[in-house]
């Protein structure tokens, strides 16, 4: 920061009354002194647009204070982190002796997943296509594709950041996120983890008997298996299709499999089973505020599909339709547990758009 | 470049060794700030693990700048830290323009992420029990909505004003710690936190009525 002061004009321009908004800033936080005080109280006592002015700059104060409150308490851990910098900065240094500008010119660590591999155009002959097309499309056919897909820990890219190993705490185990069998058919559409740590199954089931469904959930680990506290959400129906959500207690154990039994609440009688996540490393975050969203691939049950959640400030909106996007059942989510069915037009206006 | 030697401390010796490329004398320079930039950038970005690879950009970036530094003008009448610390205006500079270039960049699940620090604080707090519900999740969705409010606004303005926002506001400094801290004048200080508080109450707005 220079000492110079020559953007004081740029760009900006400050109403008559905004001018005083430091000056009541200092007064909220007692920095100025007697006479400087009396001036700020007679005007105030004045002008009814500064009295508010001065109500906003205090309730900023407040609001901020929570921010402060939270770095305070983290502080502890900001040593962790510097002591890896200076050894990270020198040894990006080091590696860019023969080439400075390009590091100097290194993107910071990418925030998409796809930008995390380096893509170099080859020329490819025409019988590699034709394999690698091959490959693909037997690829492409297989379920037995396990996607991971964890949002919250991306790999830095290779000068770019640290030397952190990408994490992937968890895999989806695509092939048993579906059951069909003479009761019908039940898939699970999408997952979260919130950052409540829980877990939050999106599902969508047809069955031709009425009986309620009820849930147990279980986590596997070498033969032990734990109950997980797990209740079902109904949330509607969109073209014959019961949808829903499960709510699921979060265990940090790794090499657990998340196993779920949907049963007939009649009968007790299993109906379907399902399988849909292994944890494959500890969590980072074991003490929970994370967010996770696990991407299960919408083809498996292609009748209804899932938007995934769409943050919107303090809370999120996502919808299920059906094939041909004529039904949707609209919901709003928050990054805690919750999950509320809301109107379209509820819908519209979370989302910013015209109805 | 001409640079200005102060007396009693080895500041600017470390900064002109490394200007020509020394490496050991940087790593000083990077030892004595790291801590410095690193929470300063926590207090924007609210998240240890982007501030710690923000803080490592800020070092290379200004590396690669340092032969074209010049010591802040008002050297002589400039504050004690900063006759201590004569790069600290210009590294707080450069950390505010990558931190601000990092938030721009940000996808909408990182936007997410970076809440992580702040909720494993509550969390902390509360012994490890997990928060779910009552005024923790409005503490929480407080939270949400000033981080929001502070990155549009910071979003709008000028390095030098960024950073006395997030100084006065994140960080909870006086006004006479600011100018030291950034080698300026109180004044100073005031006009930028005036415009800063010019866009913050636009964002707030703006991001209230988003949330309605």
């Amino acid at each position: 920061m220079a000492t110079g002061d020559s953007k004081d004009t740029v760009g900006y321009s400050t109403t008559f009354h905004e001018q005083r908004l430091a000056l009541f800033d200092a007064h909220i936080a007692n920095e100025l002194n007697e006479s400087e005080k009396e001036q700020v109280k007679q005007h105030l006592n004045s002008c009814q647009e500064c009295q508010q002015l001065f109500s906003e700059v205090t309730r900023f104060h407040n609001q901020f204070e929570t921010l402060r409150e939270t770095k305070k308490l983290s502080l502890q851990r900001a040593q962790t982190y510097a002591s890896q910098i200076t050894h990270t900065v020198m040894t990006r240094l080091e590696q860019g002796k023969d080439g400075a500008s390009e590091v100097s010119q290194t993107p910071m660590r990418s925030h998409t997943t796809t930008a995390l591999i380096p893509f170099k155009r080859r020329t490819w002959s025409t019988s590699l296509r034709i394999i690698a097309a091959i490959a693909c499309l037997f690829l492409l056919t297989s379920l037995l594709v396990t996607v991971y897909h964890n949002v919250n820990t991306l790999t830095p890219t290779g000068k770019g950041g640290t030397a952190r190993p990408l994490t992937m705490a968890w895999t989806t185990q695509q092939q048993y996120t579906l059951a069909k069998n003479n009761a019908g058919v039940f898939a699970l559409k999408g997952i979260e983890i919130t950052v409540a740590k829980e877990f939050r199954f999106y599902y969508a089931y047809k069955w031709s008997q009425k009986s309620t469904l009820s849930i147990v959930a279980l986590s596997t680990q070498q033969g032990k298996d734990v109950t997980l506290s797990a209740t079902m959400q109904p949330l509607g129906v969109v073209d014959g299709y019961s949808i829903g959500v499960i709510h699921v207690q979060y265990l940090d154990r790794v090499n657990q499999t998340i196993i779920l039994h949907i049963l007939s609440q009649a009968r007790e009688n299993v109906r379907w089973q399902l399988s849909p996540l292994k944890q494959i490393q500890t969590e980072p975050h074991p003490e929970g505020g994370g967010y996770y969203e696990l991407s299960i691939e919408q083809k498996l049950l292609s009748e209804i599909v899932w938007s995934g959640s769409v943050p919107r400030r303090k809370s999120m909106t996502a919808f299920f339709t059906n094939k041909t996007s004529t039904h949707y059942l609209f919901l709003r989510l928050n990054y805690m547990g919750e999950v509320k069915v809301i109107t379209k037009e509820e819908y519209l206006q979370l989302s910013g758009k015209q109805n | 470049m001409s640079k200005e030697v102060v007396s009693g401390n080895k500041e600017s010796e470390y900064i002109q060794r490394a200007a020509l490329g020394d490496h050991d004398a940087f790593r000083q320079l990077v030892v004595s700030y790291e801590m410095a930039i690193l929470t300063y950038l926590h207090s924007i970005l609210g998240d240890w693990e982007n501030a710690r690879d923000v803080t490592q950009e800020t070092f290379i970036a200004a590396f690669y700048a340092l032969p074209h530094w010049q010591p802040p003008e008002r050297l002589n009448q400039s504050s004690q830290y900063v006759m201590n610390h004569p790069l600290a205006p210009w590294l707080y500079r450069i950390a505010t323009n990558r931190a601000l270039t990092f938030l721009k960049q940000r996808n909408r699940h990182k936007a997410i992420t970076s809440l992580h620090d702040e909720q494993h604080a509550d969390v902390s707090q509360s012994g490890g029990a997990v928060i779910k519900h009552g005024d923790s999740v409005e503490a929480w969705e407080n939270q949400y909505v000033m981080r929001e409010v502070l990155h549009e606004a910071l979003s709008q303005l000028a390095e030098d004003d960024a950073a006395c926002i997030v100084l006065r506001f994140v960080d909870g400094e006086r006004y006479t710690e600011i100018a030291e801290r950034l080698g300026t004048t109180k004044e100073a200080v005031r006009k930028r936190v005036t415009r800063g508080l010019v866009m913050l109450r636009a964002a707030y707005k703006s991001v209230d009525l988003e949330v309605k």
